[in-house]
């Protein structure tokens, strides 16, 4: 009788069945990872469901990651604004976990599961790191229940991209593991929606690596490892027992989590420092100010859109800037810089500008032959220009609609 | 216009009459009744008192007790006889005596989930105060809606492949629902039989293990069509044991169940007049009688070719008589098939319900419980395959208490022709198996793959009943899992359960479009191995009663063009296969020969595809193709005969038999052809000595009269004197179909034509009795013949297998049922009133072969 292995072999069953991967399995039950401490550091520690391991690092006040310090006068007042949470308001850097996990794979479900769990928080000052490590599947609930002893003193989570994935795979192992996630009710703050919101428009990728080099002067060294290779270095890690390749990820990791704090600390200083010299891009002083004009705080808003004008940016940004910083005066009753706005960007053949001014003559100013006269220049710049037929047609119907209305306002009423 | 009416109508005239072979009239029953339970949740009987529901089918109430006492329970009755109340009034009422309580529903198409999900929300109404909560949660659910039905639906209806890809490997997101889960639904449990079964029997491991987890252990509701081992299969299929439920309380009115046999016009080579005038005159009957029909077809292809027929019928009316209101519209007749994309199907569903469709042409697609409404009459063209879809089908008839017909018109297929010998497979009791194995090694280990991802195993711990070390040693070698403490982990960034379909042994699809002003619209879809025989490029490819030509196959996309045709042709493919044998597992001496049972690998290829006209079936060209080769590596039931008994065959000198008469000019042409060949053997070069060489015929004299009788006999449907034209024995004797042999080596050429009918002949008669008794589609067995085969060490033999990778036991099933299957096997060719082999027992025989049928009766009497 051939093994089982040789008949699912024979049926096509393919995956890995070449003497070549079975080679490099070490023999079961080896005993448990012996020299993790003296390549690592760090240290075993029992919880009341056995045993974690843990590698810790302290970062001092003044320390620099990057171009920025880890540490920050800053609070979480206009943070806590910007994502809606009025709880974190009430706390302080002190109350929050900044948390980073290394996974056996993208995919969810439950059967991916965090091997590597970086958190960090500040303690007197300092930013204490600690790396909890599960040197094998078995060691989970040890692991899980380590981190949850060290987050007790917790309110908030800091994440990158947390919300949709480092979160719930972590919920699903506290309830695989019949534990009690500890971070049930606290605030979360996603640093990766804050991101989108700043630089959807200037960079190209606002993954975390990314933002390193270009907003935090961070970069890697070359023991850094790409995402996609985590996972097999762990199990090649389980299968050899070999633990000097998982260096690179506790690299990765530690960063992960280090730059998250230094991104927050620059979120917060632009937040809480709006008109300071934190951003210089253009681009990016508009985004701040389309932060603060969702925030309803116009007049910052304002500002920020003129900083940002006067600095460099592709010349469709500038309009769209223009296009917002307008539509805010007006907003804000500030109908003279409005209508100056619309002035210079209807010199510069923006049909738009003709039309918003026709609507305040209208409207605000109750002059309907002004508006008149602004429709009819509008009508006029369409044909000098080459634009789609699409285009002319939507302008056409605009410039219609408001002449005849126009036309019907400026008759003397008498003829009527 | 009653169906009184109709049924006499079809009396009276000439055509139909006289051929309906058989017409069983079930006496209308009335039903046999209980009061409703004395312990129903008190809005629960008021709902169904609204409802004008008084009382229960005994079979309703005896599930309700079943159920209540806690019994896993299967429920086998006729279709139309309250299996959804009989398994919903126990629930639903425990639903509401236990807010806590969840159910899940099974069912194997998203059609019925939504239509028994309509059905439940009616009733939740009715009962009110929000104490039943159904909600489907399949595929096509929103995601955003998803979180919501979770925590706050207590019965969610679903199907087995959302259960397996999308439920259980997030079972944390369940933990509420399933640990509370009291029950399990099943709904037409006879379906999940073959691969699909043997998956959903490992699904419901996992299902059990999780809920297990959670402290759950629910229980199994089920039903089933009457088949013979209703109860069996349940308990294989759930693991676990069973109380079977099978007096039909219900009550019906008169039923009529006719067979409609269509003439023989020459029984001596067993033809039969063709089934479709008779057919389509019937179906033309109802209509103008204005009773709803449904007509099922066997094939997708037949669905369209009687769809456009009818309709065309319509059209002809309509143009004759514009203004008569009261004629049906071409439009008021529908097609219904698997190919039709969903939303098409629910406007047809919707339409038969409100009588707004008369008439609609379907496969088996419309068989399971989809709500179209109790129809008036169903037709059926050709016998289904399965005795319980036979029923399933008849049962589409009948409305209340009001009279019913269902007619069977059978073709010249073996079965049709078997089963109009032996109706009491028909009438009497059931006959008909549902197999699965749910140990199959491929099945249950990607189910293992996925148990393992969803929960560590822990050592020594059983998969349902099943010991799976070996199993686990093996993921974790091919390194998948990470075994420490006797535990093993998933270790591997693969989501398994994403890569498995529960439906197919191929996971790829084959996507249809035609382009409509640039834009591209998918006109439906095939599995890989099927497209490349249907819509092989230049194929006639027929959907929605609209005629395609296939004009790109894209392999690597799986992407298929089609444009709109008008070709008066249709396509048949040319496939060609061979078989390795990679190992024998069961080899036995039987009388005659042997018998084997073993592991083989099957090559096949499209090589090509005929031209062939609508209607006589003429060849108008052939061509080639080039398309990949599919590998199917299974397991398979051979027969091989004995040296001895293939001595024996031969001595009886089959082949001298009945001399034909290859007509006047045959010396003359005998003598051209040898002296053509300059008097020298073609095969061994021996030149001629004493005695004349022999002349033959490459392909059979029998055959080509026999084809072109059928063909010519085909078309004008008369039964004159059948006097062979002139014109077929010229085709015969054409000169590129002679050829000059020595006489040793024309006896050696002859057997193997012979000994190669007789096979192809075994072959298609044991598959056809196979089908019988493994409640299987004739697609799910294969069959192939050698007569030198490298299987059975060169002496000829047949082998069936099963059209699954890794097999499913149909193979050995009829490796174990070998004599009955000869026996019955016998009994079917020689009871069969034709000559020399018809489509009614040895079947037709290849473009080379003959009719066969004394071959085969020589092989199996050897055998027998």
């Amino acid at each position: 009788m051939p093994s089982l292995s040789e008949k699912l072999r024979s049926l096509g069953v393919r995956v890995g069945t070449d003497p070549e991967s079975k080679s490099t399995q070490k023999p079961a039950n080896e005993p448990v990872r012996v020299n993790l401490e003296s390549v690592f550091g760090g240290r075993l520690v029992s919880t009341e469901r056995g045993l974690a391991y843990f590698v810790e690092a302290t970062y001092p006040a003044d320390y620099i990651h990057g171009i920025y310090p880890i540490s920050t006068q800053n609070t979480l007042n206009v943070i806590s604004q910007v994502v809606n949470d009025p709880r974190l308001a009430q706390m302080g850097y002190e109350d929050l976990a900044f948390i980073d996990t290394e996974t056996s794979g993208l995919n969810g479900g439950t059967g991916t599961f965090a091997f590597m769990i970086g958190v960090g928080r500040f303690i007197a000052g300092s930013f204490v790191l600690r790396l909890y490590f599960m040197p094998d599947p078995s060691m989970e609930a040890g692991m899980l229940r380590a981190l949850a002893d060290f987050l007790a003193p917790c309110k908030a989570l800091v994440t990158f991209n947390g919300k949709a994935f480092d979160a719930p795979l972590l919920r699903n192992r506290y309830l695989l593991n019949d534990d009690i996630c500890p971070f049930n009710g606290f605030a979360h703050l996603d640093l990766l929606t804050l991101s989108r919101r700043l630089w959807r428009a200037r960079l190209p990728s606002r993954a975390l690596k990314y933002l390193e080099n270009e907003i935090l002067g961070v970069f890697r060294a070359s023991e850094e490892v790409p995402g996609y290779e985590i996972p097999w270095i762990y199990f090649d890690y389980l299968k050899s027992g070999d633990p000097e390749p998982m260096k690179r990820v506790f690299y990765h990791n530690t960063l992960d989590v280090v730059s998250m704090v230094t991104l927050l600390n620059l979120f917060n200083s632009v937040l809480e420092d709006p008109h300071g010299e934190q951003l210089s891009h253009g681009q990016d002083i508009i985004a701040l100010a389309r932060v603060f004009e969702d925030l309803g705080m116009w007049d910052d808003a304002a500002r920020l859109y003129e900083r940002g004008l006067r600095e460099q940016m592709p010349e469709e940004d500038f309009h769209q800037a223009v296009k917002r910083l307008a539509v805010l005066h007006k907003r804000r009753g500030d109908l003279e810089l409005a209508e100056a706005l619309w002035c210079s960007a209807a010199e510069e053949g923006y049909l738009y500008a003709y039309i918003e001014l026709a609507k305040l003559h209208e409207h605000r100013y109750k002059n309907p032959s002004v508006a008149l006269s602004w429709v009819e220049r509008c009508g006029t710049m369409i044909s000098t220009k080459e634009l789609p037929d699409y285009e002319v047609y939507y302008w056409r119907i605009e410039i219609e609609k408001r002449r005849e209305r126009l036309v019907r306002k400026t008759k003397p009423k008498s003829s009527g | 216009m009653s169906l009184q009416q109709l049924i006499d109508g079809i009396k009276r005239d000439h055509d139909l009459s006289p051929n309906i072979i058989t017409w069983r009239t079930l006496p209308a029953k009335q039903a046999d009744l209980t009061n409703l339970p004395i312990d129903l949740a008190p809005v629960l009987e008021k709902a169904l008192l609204d409802q004008g529901i008084h009382n229960l089918y005994t079979h309703q109430f005896s599930t309700w007790q079943a159920v209540k006492a806690g019994e896993n329970v299967v429920l086998s009755t006729p279709t139309a006889s309250g299996k959804s109340l009989a398994y919903n009034l126990p629930i639903l009422d425990e639903l509401i005596k236990h807010p806590s309580s969840r159910a899940l529903y099974l069912y194997p198409t998203k059609a019925l989930t939504q239509d028994q999900a309509n059905v439940l929300q009616q009733t939740a109404r009715s009962v009110g105060s929000n104490l039943i909560k159904p909600a489907i949660y399949d595929g096509d659910t929103v995601t955003g809606d998803r979180s919501k039905i979770r925590s706050s639906a207590n019965l969610i209806l679903t199907n087995p492949d959302m259960l397996h890809a999308g439920i259980l490997p997030h079972h944390t997101l369940w933990v509420d629902f399933l640990s509370q889960l009291k029950f399990i639904v099943i709904d037409e449990i006879h379906i999940y039989r073959g691969v699909f079964g043997s998956h959903l029997a490992n699904v419901l491991r996992r299902l059990n293990r999780i809920a297990a987890r959670y402290g759950a252990f629910p229980q199994f509701i089920m039903t089933s069509a009457t088949i013979a081992n209703p109860r069996e299969h349940a308990e294989r299929v759930i693991g676990r044991s069973a109380r079977l439920i099978d007096e039909d309380g219900s009550g019906h009115g008169e039923r009529h169940f006719m067979l409609f046999q269509p003439p023989l016009i020459d029984p001596g080579l067993g033809l039969r007049k063709s089934a479709t005038p008779d057919l389509l005159k019937m179906a033309e009957m109802t209509l103008e009688m204005g009773v709803q029909t449904i007509l099922f077809a066997r094939a997708r292809r037949t669905v369209e070719i009687l769809l456009k027929q009818t309709r065309e019928i319509l059209v002809r009316k309509e143009k004759r008589s514009i203004n008569d209101r009261s004629l049906i519209s071409s439009h008021q007749v529908m097609g219904y098939r698997s190919g039709y994309l969903s939303a098409e199907r629910r406007q047809i569903e919707k339409a038969l319900r409100e009588g707004e469709i008369r008439m609609v042409v379907a496969t088996n697609a419309l068989e399971l419980g989809i709500d179209i409404g109790q129809l008036d009459i169903s037709l059926m063209f050709g016998y289904p395959g399965t005795i319980s879809s036979l029923r399933q089908q008849a049962g589409r008839a009948g409305r209340g208490l009001s009279p019913s017909l269902a007619v069977l018109v059978l073709t010249s297929g073996p079965l049709d022709q078997y089963l109009a010998r032996h109706t009491e497979y028909i009438f009497g009791r059931d006959t008909e198996a549902a197999l699965i194995d749910p140990d199959h090694p491929l099945i249950l280990l990607e189910h293992l793959r996925c148990a393992l991802f969803e929960l560590p195993f822990s050592h020594g711990e059983k998969f349902g009943e099943l010991d799976i070390g070996e199993f686990l040693e093996f993921i974790k070698e091919s390194g998948q899992a990470y075994q420490n403490e006797g535990k093993f982990y998933w270790m591997s960034s693969e989501y398994p359960a994403s890569t498995i379909s529960l439906r197919n042994a191929s996971a790829n699809i084959t996507t249809l479009v035609e382009f409509e002003k640039d834009r591209q619209r998918v006109v439906g879809k095939l599995d890989r191995e099927s497209s490349y025989w249907m819509a092989h490029p230049e194929a006639i490819y027929l959907h929605g009663g609209e005629q395609y030509l296939v004009k790109e196959f894209d392999l690597e996309k799986g992407l298929v063009t089609l444009s709109r045709s008008n070709a008066d042709y249709y396509t048949d493919p040319e496939r060609v296969q061979e078989i390795d044998l990679i190992q024998i597992q069961n080899a036995q001496q039987v009388k005659g020969g042997s018998k084997t049972l073993g592991e083989i690998l099957v090559r096949s290829r499209v090589v090509g595809f005929t031209k062939r006209t609508w209607g006589s079936g003429e060849i108008l060209e052939k061509a080639a193709l080039e398309m990949p080769e599919t590998n199917l590596n299974t397991v398979g039931y051979w027969i091989s005969l004995s040296a001895e008994s293939l001595k024996r065959i031969e001595k009886t000198g089959l082949w001298t038999n009945s001399p034909n008469d290859y007509g006047k000019f045959w010396p003359m042409i005998r003598d051209q052809i040898r002296e053509r060949d300059h008097f020298r053997c073609q095969v061994c070069g021996a030149e001629e000595k004493l005695k004349n060489h022999h002349v033959h015929h490459k392909t059979p004299f029998r055959e080509i009269i026999r084809r072109g009788m059928a063909e010519e006999y085909n078309r004008t449907d008369s039964d004159q004197n059948l006097k062979v034209p002139q014109n077929l024995i010229d085709r015969a004797n054409r000169l590129d179909n002679l050829v000059t042999l020595c006489e040793s080596c024309h006896r050696r050429v002859e057997q193997n034509v012979l000994i190669r009918s007789g096979l192809a002949g075994l072959g298609s008669v044991l598959k056809n009795l196979a089908t019988l008794s493994l409640m299987c589609d004739s697609e799910d067995l294969g069959i192939h013949f050698d007569p030198q085969s490298s299987l059975s060490e060169g002496s000829p033999m047949v082998v069936i297998y099963d059209m699954v990778s890794a097999g499913i036991g149909f193979s050995a099933k009829l490796f174990n049922d070998h004599e009955q299957l000869l026996l019955q096997a016998l009994d079917l060719v020689e009871n069969c009133p034709c000559d020399d082999g018809c489509p009614a027992c040895v079947g037709p025989a290849g473009e080379n072969g003959v009719g066969g049928k004394s071959e085969v009766i020589a092989i199996l009497r050897e055998m027998v």
